[in-house]
């Protein structure tokens, strides 16, 4: 990457301290090397307080991006990304990055300035309740009434995010609080508190196990947060019993393993749908049963007992009773969790079966390019280093669908809230978390154009990421449901006047390409992937395709809708 | 109407009792009374609820309020399907 990114070497007259120093001389104690973030007045004190802190800002072009890029580097890491912005309008600009880091469980500090104490309250220029707005989607929140206690918040925020069930924390800074005068604060070690274990809960889920024929894992991405992929590993190839999983937990079990049926919901795979709808013991390990995945709660898993792991006991019957929860911390649990099924092989056999019987095809003629096969042929090509960031749309389920995950970190998705936008900024977060990966940002033409605004920041670093545009000229998902579920009632979908993204991307000063015929995949993801440099794909696709199966609003995961009807 | 009482026991910081408030009503529950007392290190919150709608659960609300931070422990009171009347059934609170 390019070294226009802003390491500052250290001042050599010291300077007073003051609550802004102590926000940037805190988050260096805590081994914070990269912030994301967009200065403006409440936070300027901050900004006076970064040249020669050690700490490397990267300025995106726009809140939201830096708090989806923030939040990347929890997604990649386990550690909290951080993001700075201003008050007013820089903190609301944040509001979709943190629900989005929220919803999916991911560790993030957010920093935000607030007007003077003394006007707090008298609609001041740039004045929002930030506290407030942010409350529901944040996993804690502090506004700073004493420079002294920045230290002291810094390192509980931290704790906070990345500890228990990972979350956002949202830090509001006075502007007068970064002003004033300070003592040099001293900067707690983080702790880790002691893991849990359900013991009782373990001894009867086993005794579960015992008493199953069709038994069948469940996994999300509770598992990834709490750094148990290891542990889930060994225990689905100790047990043999078939796994499913959640968008969140693709790449828990690496694509083509034996026993994992690929994604359940409502795009997931037939194999994995059938088999959640037959089995007999359903074993969540960190899932939640997000309506996508569920599809008709009351008809989800009709015949199933359930064992629910999870560590946070609130997650545990909330939609779906537990008749076994375990609630604790995954990794432990799942180490000391030893299932014994017997009698499953008839069971196991009927998934190995179905598994082959429903893999993807890819030979099936089309007209013009193929976005899966080529989304396939693209995590194929880029190997163990991949890592895919789609958007939200068509192309993020044919991504899931189709793409080959090594490890859960190759596929970064927005889950929960499904944000629009969120691939370029997140994949630029990605880049700078783990710089020798292929990061690839997928998107649509719809989300592409949210934060378009990044080719920017992709120029001004020289972040050598991979950007593709699938752009099928509409809102792909949208329309595929108003021609299922609104008669067909095109409305407000169609987006044939965008730009040409090859030249846009241009523009920004980003070598970019357009691809629009079959023959031209093969050469173009050669092209995408050799660049040394950020390049952008704009591939034109059928305006036409659908994303197959489908579950149907209101129905149950077996019934799934397919290409023929 | 089914009310639900819980007692609650907080840190006394910044926004205890907000969290707490958003997280009842974001979580489809109506907060029908509220008592909040300074206590030794901390707060005694006692908040009366109803579900907005069937099939909520107030064990799943009682867990959701507990994992806040600053939140030490929830506690849930009884169960009455009374409507509630004002501060009485809270036995110490005094009307102003």
């Amino acid at each position: 990457m390019s070294q226009t990114a802003r390491t500052i070497a250290p001042d050599a007259e010291p300077r007073p301290m003051t609550g802004a120093r102590l926000v940037v001389e805190a988050l260096v104690a805590h081994g914070i090397e990269t912030v994301f973030g967009y200065p403006g007045g409440a936070i300027m004190p901050v900004y006076d307080a970064l040249p020669g802190s050690g700490l490397r800002h990267i300025l995106c072009r726009h809140e939201q991006a830096c708090a989806f890029a923030a939040a990347a580097v929890g997604r990649m890491t386990r550690k909290a990304g951080v993001c700075i912005a201003t008050s007013g309008p820089g903190a609301t600009n944040l509001v979709t990055g943190i629900a989005d880091a929220y919803m999916d469980s991911v560790p993030l500090v957010a920093i935000t300035g607030q007007v003077a104490q003394p006007v707090m309250g008298t609609d001041a220029f740039q004045e929002i309740d930030t506290f407030g707005i942010t409350m529901p989607i944040v996993k804690h929140s502090y506004i700073v009434r004493h420079a002294d206690d920045i230290p002291a918040i810094i390192a509980e925020a931290f704790d906070i995010a990345e500890h228990g069930r990972p979350g956002p924390v949202l830090i509001d800074i006075p502007k007068d609080v970064q002003m004033a005068a300070a003592e040099g604060g001293s900067y707690a070690a983080r702790h880790t508190p002691a893991p849990c274990l359900d013991e009782e809960g373990l001894r009867r889920a086993e005794a579960a196990v015992r008493e199953a024929k069709k038994p069948l894992f469940y996994i999300g991405g509770g598992t990834v947060r709490s750094g148990a992929v290891d542990e889930v590993r060994a225990l689905v190839a100790r047990s043999g019993i078939p796994a499913v999983s959640t968008l969140q937990g693709l790449g828990v079990l690496p694509t083509g393993h034996p026993q994992f049926l690929g994604m359940l919901g409502m795009h997931g795979s037939r194999a994995a749908n059938m088999a959640v709808q037959e089995c007999d013991l359903l074993i969540n390990v960190g899932a939640r049963f997000d309506d996508r995945a569920t599809g008709a709660l009351e008809k989800f898993a009709p015949h199933a007992r359930v064992i629910h792991f999870d560590k946070d006991a609130s997650e545990i019957s909330k939609l779906r009773r537990a008749d076994v929860p375990v609630s604790c911390d995954l990794k432990p649990a799942v180490r000391s969790f030893r299932p014994e099924p017997s009698g499953i092989e008839p069971w196991v056999k009927l998934n190995e079966e179905r598994r082959q019987a429903c893999a993807p095809r890819y030979d099936a003629p089309v007209s013009g390019i193929y976005a899966p096969a080529l989304l396939h042929r693209l995590s194929e090509k880029a190997g163990d280093k991949f890592v895919a960031v789609p958007d939200v749309g068509q192309h993020q389920m044919w991504v899931a669908q189709h793409c080959r995950f090594s490890r859960p970190q190759a596929h970064i998705t927005s889950g929960g809230l499904g944000s629009m936008g969120f691939s370029l900024p997140t994949a630029v977060g990605a880049k700078f978390a783990e710089p020798d990966a292929c990061v690839v940002s997928i998107s649509g033409d719809g989300g592409f154009m949210m934060n378009i605004q990044e080719l920017a920041t992709l120029r001004r670093y020289g972040v050598p990421l991979k950007v593709i545009v699938l752009n099928n000229s509409h809102l792909g998902m949208v329309r595929q449901w108003q021609d299922l579920f609104f008669e067909g009632n095109r409305s407000e979908v169609d987006l044939s006047d965008n730009p040409d993204f090859a030249v846009v991307a241009q523009a920004f000063g980003v070598e970019a390409f357009t691809i629009d015929k079959p023959e031209e995949v093969e050469a173009g993801l050669d092209r995408l992937l050799g660049a040394e440099g950020p390049i952008l794909m704009h591939v034109v696709i059928d305006p036409n395709e659908n994303v197959w199966p489908l579950v149907a609003p209101g129905k149950a995961n077996h019934e799934m809708l397919d290409k023929e009807g | 109407m089914t009310i639900e009482t819980f007692t609650i026991e907080s840190d006394d910081v910044n926004g205890t009792l907000r969290r707490v408030w958003t997280v009842i009503e974001q979580r489809g529950w109506s907060v029908r009374s509220l008592l909040v007392e300074e206590v030794e290190g901390g707060v005694m919150t006692r908040v009366q609820v109803s579900p907005y709608g069937n099939n909520r659960s107030i064990e799943t609300l009682r867990l959701q309020i507990e994992r806040l931070y600053n939140v030490r422990r929830v506690t849930l009171e009884r169960r009455s399907r009374q409507k509630p009347s004002r501060w009485k059934e809270i036995p110490h609170a005094a009307v102003i």
